[in-house]
């Protein structure tokens, strides 16, 4: 027995040894991010030259709070911050890991600065050695703004977190996606004000949200700036923000190279010529007349609306693009309560509404926003009159009518 | 006299003869066999697809089968994965005490479970091929049963040491069997410790234990009742499998991308753990002197672990990941990071050629993050930082039970009855935990796949009853499930003898069931994730027979044949157990049809064994998944209707030339090819939007990959009188294929092209690795000290050439690009270098 005890001990002490399976490992220290110079946004922007890549070879920081992130896969290593001074746009080597509302501190040292199809970015930030978070959910009011006002600035836009009141999607109410994410293709939307301004709207294909549908409605669009050589592009951050739900307007582009789809009727009362679309000189089609052929022709041509019911209407009202050129007399702009929508317009009353019109050049300029508040009829038309003479007359070109119920 | 006969033994089994098996105390190459199969001998080739290479260690060769081939081939050939007949491991039958011990969920024997207690293992009796078996009806690769009975083992104590430089470095191994004592016990006792700080692979290491008690007691003439438990805890660090850029960039074929510095120290994110001990109460039941009835009940119970990395809004850490190999930027504008990626790597600098540990802790401390409606709970906001990276552990905890009873009648002096039942009452529970957090304070369980594709918050749950949950260190998240399979077995077998002929014909029924409980609602797929899946059930049969006519004693020939069905294997027949209990459609049993004819000649200084085969194998169910990069998803693969066909021809002999020296030999070749045009379903992951339906794959006549269809060896030993012995074999391997990719197979695989574009056999052929050699050496000695002792120190040196070129095997992607084949490169693994194994033992 003795001899037993003393040969099962040897096994327990093996025993013993193989209770030590896991491996624990010390953690590393871990390694900080200079501060080196503070720099505000506009400091930063400031330190781009035209044509030129900066390289940064030094450590500047600059701080500011996140206002785009990649949760909703609209943004792909990219995130967008501000300061008060400015905004940033930022691209990493690898997805950022930032969240809206972060407050980070981002050391620019080993970074470029360069503009891309005009869109001023800093470029080869590494999310982990380039950034610090200091603080979450410090959300940025964005800044209530006209598509007017933002197209009136196209850098000092770059990157600002807006919010547009009042707008609505050219393509909202065909049933289009924001995207195309069964191919994970990116597609463009046009944003549409009151006043006929129009915007670029970019969704990605990898967005999370691309294969859902536009919203039909007016109202309140949420997004983040961005630059595309002349043009400016809406990013959505989500579209959970957008609060789109008033009844849209009508909006007539002429994108479907009809001039009267949709209930549009034209009433050629003088002359040979009509309104055709055309989309010389321009990405999208649109209305055009001209009485010159070889010559000019007397010409009297109305483009009549649809029926509308603003019997129940409040802030009913009437924008359109337009743009002319050569010399003659303007349009002119009406509406009726009385019209029948089939006979010539002298069958009805029509009374003439004023509407800021192209100096000509072909240069685009909006109506502005036409008050059509004093007309309630359930049956109200709007109609745009060209007329020409024998011996001159302008060629008018119309895009974007917008109707508001 | 006495240390002469243990000295023959040794040099008996040592060669690899025919009389070896039944003579266990002796030292034996086995150990070095075993030891074989640890490194990557035995992976399957599914492991391979999963990229773990290694995970198991699968049996798949019968070690000491006295038969002259199985023996050089166990010897020789595991270390290029070479596999009898071409067979899957889960045509071997592995039992203990006649309990079968093939996992139930993929059928496969796994050695690490009981690694270590060779001391224990190496009383087995084996026979390779279709034969009759006492034990169970078997599988047509053949059946191994250890006896760990107290009185099976060796009585007295042996102690070894055994130093090698493969997975581990150390082996100590302690046996003590007191035999059958006076007062009708028997007690044998068996531990070991095998460790390596480092192995033969950079980055890995390897801390085994096992333990084994043994314990009998006789009470009277009839009734002797058994205990056995037993367990090896093991835990190892394991090694990567990469594409041929990353061994050429590194000038190392043992590159191992699963390790890196953390502190200066290097650590291994893929660490695999294991313990699953049994415990088995056996009664041996002595009717009379004709009938014998055993039966076992036994209890098992533990864990496997596989650790890895996961990591969440970050990038992949990776490095071999083909966005982070110098290929990726082989660009007309990339030069510049081309040449500068290209020269890390071939400077051999961790930071681009390993893992960063420091790197991710850094990210992970300053990641902080606001989780709002944390833990499910509204208004709940936490703040922390949330990892970006983590370690996790892929747990599969079993509890499995059952009795197995074994009758045995001699019916007559040439007629001998066995029959069997068996019971088996199996459940595993599979979920992840978190391992490691790195530094980070908490980790939110969601499919971050999901999440970025749904905008809706709770698709991308990992279990809508607990959402947004904050995990820490030890806690369980992604998924959890359980498998359940009951199996029911019976079996009978007559054996015949006479003076010609010897015979045998068996036959079993199996019913088998199994299903799913999902412990998680997952956010993707709250209808069939939660709760019981419909129970699989199956009914299956076997027969099997076989007749061996002696023309003389010295000369006989043998016939056996097989036809049996066979439950397809839980872990295939889920599209992806993890989230959801869709099963593959069309689910059936394989169906397995084998036969061979063998010519033996055995005559004392000769002996010799030439076989034919054929094996067909139909209505396999194949099932793989992979990451997708077109589609950012995770994308389940199946097929259906495979069949597979075995044909070959093995050859064995071992001849005595002179009274100290033995020559061997052996030749294996044959035809392991894919049989039948299977149809494959694709679906993806994240949404079970099936990507393709009924899709046809022209797999007939492709060649089943990763192994070598033809080896060979050559052998030559000495030994000399005075108590010792070398020998050295070549060997040879031919006809190794890549596991083909079945996608690249398909009609849409080639549609853009032209028959004639050379690009189509790029797609469609299948590549064939070089042929290689490897030449072995051993040597032993013995001494008997005080007329007590016993000392022997035995040798093997594997590969002694050094010959680190020899591609063993490896994979096609499953992803691919149809416009550039080379863009995701197979895997290719390569056997190891030169290799030793050095052993001494003292036993008493």
């Amino acid at each position: 027995m003795k001899n037993l005890l003393k040969n099962y001990s040897a096994i327990f002490i093996l025993i013993a040894l193989f209770t030590s399976c896991k491996k624990d490992y010390e953690d590393p220290t871990i390694k900080t991010v200079a501060t080196g110079s503070v720099q505000t946004i506009a400091q930063v922007r400031a330190l781009y030259q035209p044509g030129k890549t900066i390289k940064i070879a030094e450590d500047i920081s600059v701080y500011g709070v996140v206002t785009m992130d990649e949760s909703t896969g609209n943004l792909y290593k990219e995130s967008y911050i501000t300061d008060g001074t400015g905004n940033l746009y930022l691209r990493f080597t690898t997805g950022s890991g930032l969240y809206i509302g972060d407050s980070v501190r981002v050391n620019l040292n080993g970074a470029k600065i360069l503009k891309y199809n005009q869109m001023l970015q800093v470029d080869s930030l590494h999310p982990d050695n380039s950034v610090v978070k200091l603080s979450t959910q410090n959300y940025v009011t964005p800044e209530t703004i006209s598509i007017s006002s933002l197209l009136a600035d196209l850098e000092g836009s770059q990157g600002k977190l807006v919010k547009i009141d009042g707008a609505f999607f050219a393509e909202g109410g065909l049933g289009l996606s924001y995207a195309d994410g069964e191919n994970q293709v990116s597609e463009s939307r046009y944003l549409f004000a009151l006043n006929g301004d129009e915007i670029e709207v970019r969704t990605s294909g990898y967005s999370n949200f691309a294969d859902d549908t536009l919203p039909s409605g007016s109202g309140k669009f949420i997004g983040v700036v961005a630059q595309y050589n002349d043009g400016l592009q809406l990013l959505i951050r989500d579209p959970q923000e957008l609060e789109m739900d008033g009844e849209a307007p009508l909006l007539k582009t002429f994108n479907d190279q009809s001039i009267t789809s949709g209930g549009w009727t034209t009433q050629v009362v003088t002359g040979p010529f009509n309104w055709i679309t055309n989309d010389q000189g321009s990405s999208s089609h649109y209305a055009a007349l001209t009485n010159y052929d070889n010559g000019n022709t007397a010409s009297e041509v109305w483009l009549i609306s649809p029926s509308f019911n603003f019997s129940n209407s409040t802030a009913q009202s009437l924008s359109f693009k337009n743009a002319s050129n050569y010399n003659g007399p303007d349009i002119e702009v009406y509406v009726s309560t009385n019209y029948d929508g089939a006979s010539l317009p002298n069958t009805a009353t029509w009374s003439q509404l004023s509407a800021n019109l192209s100096g000509g050049g072909f240069e685009w300029v909006s109506s502005g926003i036409i008050n059509l508040s004093s007309f309630t009829g359930a049956n109200t038309y709007i109609a745009i009159k060209y007329t020409g003479t024998a011996s001159d007359g302008k060629t008018w070109e119309l895009d974007n009518i917008i109707i508001n119920k | 006299m006495r240390i002469i006969k243990i000295l023959s033994a040794t040099v008996v089994f040592t060669t690899l003869s025919a009389s070896a098996q039944t003579t266990p105390s002796s030292i034996s190459n086995e150990d070095s066999t075993e030891n074989a199969t640890t490194i990557p001998a035995f992976t399957t080739s599914l492991d391979l697809l999963e990229g773990d290479a290694q995970a198991q260690d699968v049996s798949g060769l019968l070690q000491s089968s006295r038969d002259v081939f199985s023996n050089i081939a166990g010897f020789n050939f595991s270390a290029a994965r070479y596999r009898v007949r071409g067979y899957d491991s889960e045509n071997f039958s592995v039992s203990m005490n006649g309990v079968s011990l093939n996992e139930p969920e993929g059928g496969r024997a796994i050695w690490a479970f009981w690694g270590g207690l060779n001391d224990i293992t190496r009383t087995q009796e084996s026979k390779a091929g279709i034969s009759s078996s006492p034990y169970s009806f078997g599988g047509i690769g053949g059946f191994s049963n250890i006896d760990s009975r107290a009185t099976a083992v060796r009585k007295g104590t042996r102690i070894s040491y055994a130093s090698a430089n493969r997975s581990y470095r150390n082996r100590v191994m302690v046996t003590h069997s007191t035999g059958m004592m006076e007062n009708g016990f028997a007690i044998a006792v068996s531990a070991s410790k095998r460790w390596a700080g480092e192995g033969y692979i950079d980055g890995t290491f390897y801390d085994g234990g096992s333990y084994l008690l043994s314990i009998e007691k006789k009470i009277n003439d009839k009734h002797t009742i058994g205990l056995v438990g037993y367990g090896a805890p093991t835990a190892r660090g394991k090694r990567s499998i990469s594409t041929q850029e990353a061994y050429d960039l590194t000038g190392n074929n043992y590159y191992n991308s699963y390790w890196g510095y953390q502190n200066g120290k290097k650590r291994n994110s893929r660490i695999r753990t294991n313990h699953k001990p049994r415990i088995m109460l056996n009664h041996y039941f002595k009717v009379n002197e004709k009938t014998n009835i055993n039966t076992s009940t036994y209890y098992s119970f533990g864990k496997e672990g596989n650790t890895r990395l996961n990591w969440y809004s970050a990038a992949d850490p990776r490095p071999d990941y083909y966005r982070n190999l110098p290929s990726y930027y082989n660009n007309p504008g990339d030069e510049f990071l081309f040449e500068q990626q290209t020269n890390l790597w071939e400077s051999n600098d961790p930071l681009a050629t390993q893992l960063d540990f420091d790197q991710m802790y850094f990210a992970n401390t300053k990641n902080l993050f606001t989780l709002s409606n944390a833990d499910g709970v509204a208004g709940n906001s936490v703040t922390g930082n949330r990892a970006k990276y983590i370690i996790e552990e892929a747990r599969k905890d079993v509890t499995h039970y059952g009795v197995n009873m074994n009758a045995s009648h001699k019916h007559s002096e040439q007629i001998m009855i066995n029959g069997g039942l068996d019971v088996s009452i199996y459940k595993s529970n599979n979920y992840k935990l978190i391992d490691d957090l790195l530094g980070a304070d908490f980790w939110v369980d969601v499919d971050q796949f999901a999440e970025r594709d749904f905008a809706d918050e709770t698709i991308a749950q990992s279990d809508i009853n607990n959402p947004n949950r904050i995990v820490k260190e030890g806690d369980r998240f992604g998924y959890d499930y359980d498998i359940n399979i009951n199996t029911y077995k019976g079996f009978g077998q007559i054996e015949g003898t006479s003076k010609k002929i010897d015979w045998f014909a068996a036959l079993s029924l199996t019913s088998t069931s199994f299903w799913r409980t999902g412990n998680y609602q997952n956010g993707l797929f709250p209808d069939n994730s939660l709760g019981d899946s419909e129970k699989q059930s199956f009914f299956n049969y076997g027969i099997k027979g076989g007749a061996i006519y002696k023309l003389s004693g010295r000369h006989l020939i043998r016939l056996n044949g097989a036809h049996l069905t066979r439950a397809p294997f839980s872990r295939t027949a889920f599209v992806s157990p993890r989230t959801r209990d869709q099963v593959v459609p069309d689910l059936e049993s394989e169906k397995l049809m084998s036969g061979d004819i063998s010519y033996l000649v055995r005559y004392p200084k000769l002996k010799a064994r030439a076989t034919l085969f054929h094996t067909t194998l139909k209505d396999k169910t194949w099932s793989r998944s992979f990451y997708n990069d077109e589609l950012n998803t995770f994308v389940n693969y199946m097929m259906t209707g495979v069949d597979q066909v075995f044909t070959g021809l093995e050859f064995g002999a071992e001849a005595n030339v002179t009274s100290t020296i033995i020559v061997t030999g052996a030749f294996a070749t044959g035809k392991f090819l894919y049989d039948s045009r299977p149809t494959a379903t694709i679906i993806q992951d994240n949404s079970t939007e099936l990507l393709a339906e009924d899709k046809t794959v022209y797999f007939k006549n492709f060649r089943i990959g990763g192994i070598p269809q033809t080896a060979a060896s050559i052998g030559v030993q000495y030994r000399s009188p005075k108590y010792w012995f070398v020998g050295t074999n070549f060997n040879y391997f031919a006809d190794i294929y890549l596991d083909a990719n079945p996608d690249r197979r398909t009609e849409e695989a080639i549609s853009k092209y032209v028959s004639s574009d050379p690009q189509v056999s790029e797609i469609v052929d299948q590549t064939k690795l070089d042929n290689d050699y490897t030449l072995n050496l051993f040597a032993g000695k013995s001494w008997k000290l005080k007329d007590k002792y016993f000392i022997r120190l035995n040798v093997n040196v594997n590969n002694v050439l050094d010959n680190t070129d020899f591609q063993t095997g490896g994979f096609e992607q499953l992803r691919y690009d149809q416009n550039e084949i080379g863009k995701f490169p197979p895997m290719i693994g390569y056997m190891l270098g030169r290799t030793y194994f050095a052993m001494v033992s003292l036993s008493f």
